[in-house]
Order: structure tokens, then C-alpha cells, then sequence
């Protein structure tokens, strides 16, 4: 072993040393009001979030009117007060009348004034630099902490008044988290017992329902006999190894409980064409989120949502794009761009139990780890992607929500076109006050889990 | 404060330790088949740890004047302090202030135990009771050990760790340079130690080998490099200040007669033709990594342009300071420690105790960077060898919990290892997929099964994603499920693995062979108990024996169930059970 030995610490505080000489930018938090006060919270709401994984170069997309430098795709034009990236096709989608489906799926400037975009988002708005580590940003969206711990689809199932302990009194469908990237999966990450369901990706349901392929179902003395043998296991371990246990023993209730969920074939979005459920078929799914991975994912989620999940992320790869960035950002913007936009038709036409419609009670987000900085005046790094490094361009993403409750075509904060740096007198949004938003959305009480944070009224009409 | 008296038994424990090697599983007859073998019970702390005192006033009575349940008080020769206890072990060493001292004293888990564990742990399957005669049985935690680091599966179990590590994926990435990396992580782990490499020197050819960079692009390489080598991401600072050492590293579309287009690692000195881009002052102030553009067109495919197959070595020896600088830096073997410590226990140690990481630490410096004596003393050690079983109140909050060290870890199968487990039992051959290639492009090398010869049959690796298993490190990474998904993935999986058992398959009960028709309580029982031996080593519990009443029980008073459904549903049953499932 060579001489050489720097321990963590000094390590991490070289590492940092270029980060000294950053500026922190003015914020507001968001003021921490009374639970109560915020007036949009109903257990029978619904959030449907998109997380980009990666990290994705969303002020191209949804901040768009920024130098070239920052955004090298312009802009379209719309009615909204947040700039429309020109990365996106802005194109409807003709449906095939065969489909049984009646219009079009609208382009996205079309539902502009359906989407709010906060263009100052940040995990950390009072720190020296953004947060580039992607492991630590990770933890930042998926838990709203830079150590990690339980994921948000976690607390949501554990404290949404439609779940508890007991599957069998389980008034709706499980929390879902979709996909199975590096950033995606953290949403899932336990919190005690209680874990969402977890899918890599809608292919999952084409080979299973829990019944094998004789469809033969677990007799009750078979369920009694294995459910003892796991009982004596979880009294003879430890609390902690326990817990882990009873996740097990758990998914095993639930996989009994809503037998009927996944042994419907409306659950094998691409399998299953003509399989039909709650008005719409598979095809009709197909037709309007497009059969790009992304697309099929969010027809899964529309299952699960018709089934009555209160909350659902759907985990999108590929924008961690550090070379040869063009092809790729155009591809998966507008994949994002054709889930959203399909979302904004689909949910006005899906009658809710509780009443209207569920455009009146969901909100589709988006999320991503950080932003992209590091380029030069063509609007890329020297390979043709973009990076991040910690400056105003990563650190200050613009996400949007989209629903009926939401103020439509509003643009929350504001960045200078020259660096995207927050503008005097903006207002900044921490990681922290948006994920109590999706809480607060759910009548969760989000003081249980960030007791410092607010819920982002200004989003809400 | 309250004075409790200390019970620290190092030598009891040691004694112990020792005996249990040899011992039969449980300390019963060893042959298997005894229904209480499963006794072992974790020593109950007689002491609140929270409220230990190690003060040397300590009588060794409670505040009732009473001598504790152990029995000894501070002035017992039994009882001595960990200073002054002698150990073979530097984890057990370290460990000893937080467990012993504490008044708490691990049982070494029995033999069926501790086989399950090795054998899961290195061998990447679950004992049969055959495996476990031949291997386990009257043999010591050292000989087993010893035996199963010999064998190429530790090799591979290891290869397939560093594989997600460095996400290989010959997709992404060229597959001979998949291929060259993989077996350069074979070398640490290789049992000839003629062919051994040793931690620092996988370093200093991991950072820059042309696998790992053409995996990741720009200053993802920094980022990558940080996360495999020193266990966390690089901040945006140490990005920017390190990657000016692999600013000439670029790629160029090549086609392979094996891969087609694939893509080969190439360095263009055109990036280097100002130094100073080429140089960090990271680690050290005159840290540059410049290579002289060589003549045109003699080696280079295009304009100082050079393939990493044609580098001298003596250019590598320059290319590869970022290695040389990662093997130098404290935090490599640290994350090493860490990560090996949490593949054996389940849970972060290091962490948890940062005595015991550094003991591994000093041990690993002491030995050269020899990744396997770490391995070893990690697999020897009380933490690992003591048995699981630790009967616990049930504790909401997670801080009141104890400490993972005062027992041997539980740890949940992998999915392959489940995969690879149930198929042995219901007759079927074992699956496997290739840890290095998630898919195989054209027809280059690989170690999947074939169906016909050369053509990667998938269907293996296909079900164990399912679980969380054969990731394709690009959109899926490997993973232990536990809740819904995993139930209803099992639940599938095992009607089909049952239903394809024969009567020449390990889990088949014996006793329905004998009489398909018996239907009496005492058949059943019988069943049940071989095919919960078939994948247990051992039959059921004596303490979970209502579970197997409940069944029984419940199928005679069933008019569907018949012996053979029966059988089918106990064979589905017992291999998604927590005992079969936990180890």
C-alpha cells in the first residue's frame, strides 16, 4: 500500500473545494402554514409522477425561453406563461377511428394551460451548490432527505388512510412504483412493513397473476400451513429482520386480496389487445400513450389507477445524457411529451367513483434527480451532452403539474436567460415542499414525514 | 444511574464457538431427521445493553443486591474484559466492546445454519441434504470455509458482484473488454496464489480499463469510478477536478466479426495538445496524464488517434495514475471493507461499528490487498457464524431495535440462488444466465445454456428478472424483493416448479411413494416433514408445529385434497416460506 492516505473527510473537503467559491441564490421557502390550511387535500385523490432518470435537461423542455446556450431546441409558442421547449414534436395525434377512440390526442401546446411548471426547483435552495452526486440527488426525490431513508410510495402506503396494517381492510389499490432504474426504485424503498408494489416494467403481468400456468389457486389449509411456518420464522427473528419478513408475509396477503387485479388480462397491456376494463381496451391504451416502453408503463399505470391506486411512479431511463445528447433528448422529450398529453385526454374521459371525473382528481408531475449544466455556447459539452455539475443550470429544474385542481398555464419562479439563475425577488421550491405537496394532495399528513416543509399552494388553482 | 454487572464470557463464547464446528446440527443426532433439531435459541441478554455500566465498581449485582442470571460478577475468572481476552479474529476483536461488554453473548448457529449460509454465500445455491453430508456435516466453520473459497463458484459469486458493480453490459460496451475485466476480477478472488492479483493492482487496471471506459462518458467516468471504487458518487467539485485524466479517452465504430458493430476504446492525444487539460490537482498537484502524439498513420486509426489495443506499456503505465491515485487513497479499501461486509452480513457494519471496518482495514494492508483474507476472516468471524435466531419483542420504532452484531445475519435469498434452488429440488437442471453479458450481441462467447449450440437460451434468466435477478444494468438492476410483486412472482413460479416434480426429484416425499393413497394424519405429517427436509436440511420445527397441524389438519378436512395435492401445494409452500427463503 503506497504513502497516500486521505481519509474521508479530507477528501470529500478537497473534493468540495471547488464548490467554495459558489454563490447560494436567494430563495423563499414556502411558507410552513397550518396543515389545515391547505384546501386541496382529499383521500380520494390520485398522483400519477414521472420521474426522469438520470437527470434530465428539463429547461429545454419546460423553461424554454433561455439563451441558446441552455436551450438549444427553441421554443413554441403558446397561451401559457411557461415557455413550451421547441424540443417537443407540438403535434396531435390523430386517433384511428377503428380504435373506437373519438379526436385526437392533443399536441402540448394545446394543454399548455393545463400544466404548471415551477421553473426553481431545488433540493437544496441554501446551499453554496446544487447537488450533482447522483446517488445523493436520489435520495432528495425519492425521499426528500440527502441520507436517503424510506421512499415517499413508502409513506404513502403506510399513512394513506386507505391502507394500514391489514391488507384485507385495504380500501383501495396499492401505491405502485414502475420501473427498475437506479432512480426509480428508491421511491419504493421500505418504510418498516409497508412497501408499494414494485415492477421493473409492464412486461412483468405478461407471465404472471400468482396462479401459474394451471391456474390452480392456494387452497385456504395451504395458505393457514404456510402462513404458520412464516409466523414461527418472524417469532424467532429479530424485530429488524421482522420487519423485512412481514414485507413478505404482506405482499403475500395482498397478492390474495386483489386476485382478481392480476388475474385479469386487462393487466397485460401489450399481451392482451382486446382485454377491456373500466371503458377502455388495451388497443385504446396503446393508441393513445404510444407503445414506446414509456407509453406501455403508463398504460399499466392507468390500470392500476382505474383500480383505485392512490399513487403510481412511472420511472423513465435514459436522460443521465452526457454525450451524443441530441437524438437522445429529442426522443425521450417527446416520449414524456406523448405520456402527457395522453394523460390530459384519457383522464377527462374516465368517470370517477367518488364523482366527476378523474382529471378532477389527479395530478400528473414530473421529478428527475437534477438538471444538466456544463455547456458551452452550442448548447453542449465538448461530446454532445451535458453534465452536472452543481451550477444554476442543473440545480434549478422546471417540473410541472397537470390536473384539473392545478393553475393552469402559470409559471412559478423565475430564471435569468443568460445562467438560469433564480431572478431577485423569486421564489425557490425545496425538494422537500413539493413531495408535501403529493402528501398534502392525499390527505396525508406530511408533517409526519418532513415536519419543516410546506405543500406548494401556488401550483393549485 | 443504575449498575448492572457486566457478563462478558470471551473464552465461554470462543470455547463455543469452536465446539459448534464439529457439532451435529443442533446439537441432535445429525442425521437430519430429528424434529426438535432446531433448539438453538440466542442467549436472552440478561442486562439492558442501554444501561450497561463498565465501570470498574460494578459488583455483579443488580440494584436488589442479586447476582445477575449469569451468575458472575466482575471478580468470576470466567469473566474478564475484552482487553484482556485474547482472540483469533480481528472482527471479533473489535466487536467484543459492543456484544460481550454488553452483556451480550451470541449462540453460534448450529451446523444446518451455518451450512445454508456458507452455502448460499459462496456457492450460490441452498444445500441439499445430500450437499450438506458431503460438505458440512462433522467438519469446522474453517474447513468448510476453506473448502468452498477452493472452489470456482466463490470465484464466480464474486465475479457476478464486481459485474454489478461496473453495470456490465455488452450492449453498451464491447465484450472483450467485459470478457478481460471479468477475469482480472477472477485474479483476486482466484484460490492460486500464483494467479492472484491483489486489491490495489485491480484498482490501478479497473479505473482505465477499456471496459469500464467505454461503459460511461464524460464526467459520468469520475462519477462511476468514485461509486466503484470508493462506494459513494463523486460531488459535482470532484467531477470537474479529476476529469481532465480521462479527457483523451473517446470511442470509434468498429465491427467485430463476433459482436458486429460494437464500439472500441481509442485515446485521442488531439484532447492532450494543451497539458494543462490533461492534468488535475486533485490528488496531487502535478498529477497529468500526456501522451506524445505518435507519428501519423503509424499505429493510430485515424490522426493521433490510438486503439487501446495498440498502447505500449509504458504508455498505460501513464494512463493509469487515476488507478494508481484510487488504489493510494484510504477510502478504497474502506469501501471495500463495506461492501464486502454488507455481501456476508446483510447489513452495514462498518457503519455500524467503525472499529470493525478499520481491524479490516489494518488486516487488509498487513496481507498486501489480498481481498480473500478479508473474505475469510468475515466468513470466520462470530458475526457471521452466530446463529439468527434471536427472539425479540415486537419494537415499532427502528432506534429501540437491537443491534444487527448481538446475532448472525439473516439474509434473504437472491433471486437466482432461489431460481437455481427450487429447480434442483423439483428435478430440474439448474438455470443460469451470464453475469457479464445481459444479452449477447451476434455470437460472441457466453455462458448461457444453448439450444442448439451457439443460440443463448434466455427462459432462465427471463423469470429470475422477475425477482430481481440477471439485471440488464441499464434499466434494471439487481435487487432482493420482498413485498407484493416477489409473492405474486412466487406464486407463479412454484405451481409450475411443483407441478413438474417427479418421483425422482429431491422434494418428492418418500412416503407418498409408498402410498399415494394415504390419507391418515401421520402420512401427511410424514410428507410434509420430507419435503420440508428435502429443502431444509432438517424436518419442521417442533415450535412450528401448529403451522403443520393447520395443514394436515386442514387437507383431511378438505374433500378436494388428495396426497398428491397435498404433496404439490406443501412442495409450493415450503419453497416460498420464510424458513426456505431466509437464511
Amino acid at each position: 500500500m503506497a504513502t497516500f492516505k486521505a481519509n474521508r473527510r479530507n477528501f470529500l473537503k478537497m473534493g468540495l473545494g471547488g464548490a467554495a467559491a459558489a454563490v447560494a441564490a436567494p430563495y423563499f421557502y414556502s411558507p410552513n402554514r397550518a396543515r389545515a390550511n391547505f384546501l386541496y387535500g382529499d383521500k380520494d385523490n390520485h398522483l400519477i409522477v414521472l420521474n426522469l432518470d438520470g437527470g434530465a435537461r428539463t429547461v429545454p423542455m419546460f423553461n424554454a425561453n433561455m439563451s441558446g446556450r441552455y436551450n438549444p431546441y427553441g421554443e413554441h409558442a403558446s397561451a401559457a406563461a411557461w415557455s413550451v421547449g421547441g424540443v417537443f414534436a407540438n403535434a396531435p395525434v390523430a386517433l384511428d377511428p377503428t380504435t373506437g377512440l373519438v379526436g385526437q390526442i392533443p399536441s402540448i401546446t394545446d394543454i399548455a394551460t393545463d400544466i404548471c411548471v415551477s421553473t426553481t426547483m431545488d433540493h437544496t435552495p441554501d446551499a453554496a451548490s446544487g447537488e450533482g452526486s447522483h446517488t445523493v440527488a436520489r435520495n432528495w426525490i425519492a425521499a426528500g432527505f440527502d441520507q436517503g431513508g424510506p421512499g415517499v410510495m413508502s409513506h404513502v402506503m403506510k399513512l394513506h388512510k386507505y391502507y394500514g396494517s391489514d391488507v384485507s381492510e385495504f380500501g383501495s389499490f396499492p401505491p405502485v412504483v414502475i420501473g427498475g432504474g437506479d432512480a426509480t426504485t428508491p421511491f419504493a424503498r421500505p418504510s418498516g412493513d409497508s412497501e408499494p408494489l414494485k415492477t421493473t416494467s409492464f412486461s412483468e403481468f405478461a407471465s404472471q397473476s400468482g396462479d401459474g400456468s394451471a391456474g390452480e389457486q392456494q387452497p385456504d389449509w395451504a395458505r393457514a400451513f404456510e402462513s404458520g411456518l412464516d409466523n414461527h420464522m418472524r417469532n424467532t427473528h429479530s424485530a429488524r429482520d421482522r420487519t423485512t419478513m412481514s414485507r413478505l408475509a404482506l405482499g403475500k396477503d395482498a397478492v390474495e386480496h386483489f386476485r382478481s387485479v392480476f388475474t385479469d388480462p386487462a393487466l397485460k397491456v401489450a399481451a392482451e389487445p382486446t382485454a377491456e376494463k373500466h371503458g377502455f381496451t388495451n388497443a385504446q391504451l396503446a393508441a393513445i400513450f404510444g407503445t414506446s416502453t414509456f407509453g406501455r408503463n403508463a398504460a399499466l399505470a392507468t390500470r392500476f389507477l382505474q383500480e383505485g391506486s392512490t399513487a403510481i411512479v412511472i420511472g423513465d431511463n435514459g436522460w443521465d445524457t452526457h454525450s451524443n445528447e441530441m437524438s437522445a433528448f429529442t426522443n425521450s422529450a417527446q416520449m414524456l411529451e406523448r405520456v402527457l398529453c395522453g394523460y390530459n385526454y384519457i383522464l377527462k374521459q374516465m368517470p370517477h367513483p367518488a364523482g366527476g371525473t378523474y382529471w378532477d382528481r389527479t395530478i400528473v408531475c414530473t421529478i428527475s434527480e437534477f438538471g444538466r449544466d456544463n455547456m458551452m455556447g452550442s448548447g453542449y459539452n465538448s461530446g454532445g451532452g451535458s453534465d452536472h455539475t452543481g451550477t444554476p443550470a442543473m440545480r434549478n429544474q422546471a417540473w410541472f403539474m397537470m390536473g384539473g385542481a392545478v393553475a393552469g398555464g402559470q409559471r412559478l419562479g423565475q430564471t435569468n436567460p443568460a445562467d438560469v439563475a433564480v431572478m431577485a425577488g423569486s421564489p425557490v421550491y425545496s425538494t422537500q415542499n413539493y413531495l408535501a405537496t403529493w402528501l398534502a394532495w392525499l390527505d396525508i399528513d406530511y408533517a409526519e414525514v418532513y415536519p419543516g416543509a410546506a405543500p406548494i399552494e401556488d401550483f393549485f388553482a | 444511574m443504575t449498575k448492572k454487572a457486566l457478563k462478558i464470557s470471551i473464552a465461554t463464547t470462543v470455547l463455543a464457538m469452536t465446539a459448534a464446528c464439529g457439532d451435529d446440527p443442533a446439537g441432535g443426532g445429525g442425521d437430519g431427521t430429528d424434529t426438535d433439531a432446531v433448539t438453538a435459541t440466542a442467549a436472552d441478554p440478561t442486562t439492558d445493553p442501554t444501561e450497561a455500566d463498565t465501570d470498574e465498581e460494578s459488583t455483579g449485582e443488580d440494584e436488589t443486591g442479586e447476582a445477575d442470571e449469569t451468575g458472575g460478577d466482575t471478580d468470576d475468572p470466567e469473566i474478564s474484559d475484552c482487553e484482556q481476552a485474547t482472540f483469533d479474529n480481528v472482527i471479533d476483536e473489535a466487536m467484543c466492546p459492543h456484544v460481550q461488554e454488553v452483556g451480550v453473548q451470541p449462540e453460534p448457529a448450529d451446523q444446518v445454519e451455518l451450512c445454508r449460509r456458507l452455502y448460499i454465500d459462496l456457492l450460490g445455491i441452498s444445500p441439499t441434504s445430500v450437499d450438506y453430508e458431503v460438505d458440512c456435516k462433522n467438519r469446522t466453520v474453517d474447513e468448510i470455509v476453506d473448502d468452498f473459497m477452493a472452489r470456482p463458484e466463490y470465484v464466480l459469486m464474486s465475479q457476478r458482484m464486481w459485474a454489478d458493480v461496473f453495470h456490465m453490459n455488452s450492449e453498451l460496451t464491447y465484450y472483450r473488454y467485459i470478457q478481460e475485466l471479468d477475469a482480472l476480477v477472477g485474479q483476486v478472488y482466484a484460490p492460486n496464489p500464483a494467479e492472484q492479483i491483489t486489491l490495489d493492482t485491480f484498482a490501478v487496471n479497473a479505473v482505465t480499463h477499456p471496459a469500464f471506459l467505454g461503459r460511461w462518458d464524460g464526467l459520468d467516468l469520475v462519477g462511476f469510478n468514485f461509486l466503484s471504487h470508493f462506494g459513494r458518487d463523486a460531488s459535482g467539485a470532484e467531477r470537474l477536478d479529476i476529469f481532465p485524466l480521462f479527457r483523451m479517452w473517446e470511442e470509434r465504430t468498429v465491427m467485430d466479426p463476433l459482436q458486429g458493430e460494437t464500439h472500441h476504446v481509442v485515446l485521442n492525444t488531439n484532447n492532450c495538445i494543451n497539458s494543462a487539460l490533461c492534468s488535475s490537482d486533485f490528488w496531487e498537484p502535478t498529477d497529468q496524464v500526456v501522451i506524445p502524439q505518435p507519428s501519423p498513420g503509424a499505429t493510430d486509426p485515424e490522426l493521433n488517434v490510438i486503439d487501446a489495443d495498440l498502447l505500449t506499456p509504458q504508455q498505460w503505465d501513464i494512463l493509469r495514475l487515476p488507478g494508481q491515485r484510487v488504489a493510494q487513497s484510504g477510502e478504497f479499501y474502506e469501501a471495500y471493507i463495506d461492501r464486502t461486509l454488507d455481501r456476508y452480513l446483510g447489513y452495514d457494519l462498518g457503519t455500524e461499528v467503525p472499529a470493525a471496518r478499520q481491524a479490516l482495514v489494518d488486516l487488509l494492508e498487513a496481507n498486501g490487498g489480498n481481498a480473500r483474507v478479508v473474505d475469510r476472516e468475515i466468513l470466520t468471524a462470530l458475526v457471521y457464524t452466530a446463529t439468527n435466531v434471536w427472539e425479540e419483542d415486537d419494537k415499532p420504532d427502528p432506534e429501540t431495535w437491537d443491534a444487527p452484531y448481538w446475532h448472525g445475519p439473516t439474509k434473504q435469498m437472491g433471486a437466482e440462488v432461489w431460481l437455481r434452488s427450487t429447480q434442483r429440488l423439483v428435478g430440474q437442471v439448474p438455470g443460469s444466465c451470464d453475469h457479464r453479458y445481459p444479452e449477447v450481441l451476434g455470437t460472441h462467447p457466453h455462458a448461457y445454456p444453448t439450444t442448439d449450440g451457439t443460440t443463448p437460451d434466455y427462459s432462465f434468466r427471463d423469470t429470475a428478472r422477475l425477482l430481481g435477478g440477471c439485471p440488464d444494468r441499464e434499466s434494471s438492476f439487481r435487487e432482493t424483493r420482498a413485498g407484493l410483486i416477489a409473492a405474486l412472482t412466487q406464486a407463479t413460479l412454484t405451481q409450475d416448479l411443483c407441478l413438474s416434480a417427479t418421483e425422482n426429484s429431491p422434494i418428492f416425499p418418500d412416503q407418498f411413494i409408498e402410498d399415494p393413497n394415504d390419507e391418515d394424519e401421520a402420512a401427511l405429517s410424514a410428507a410434509a416433514n420430507q419435503i420440508y427436509a428435502a429443502a431444509l436440511i432438517r424436518p419442521i420445527p417442533a415450535t412450528a408445529a401448529d403451522a403443520l397441524d393447520a395443514g394436515v389438519d386442514g387437507c383431511r378436512d378438505d374433500s378436494n385434497c388428495d396426497p398428491a395435492q397435498f404433496a404439490e401445494h406443501t412442495c409450493r409452500l415450503v419453497i416460498k416460506s420464510s424458513d426456505f427463503l431466509f437464511y
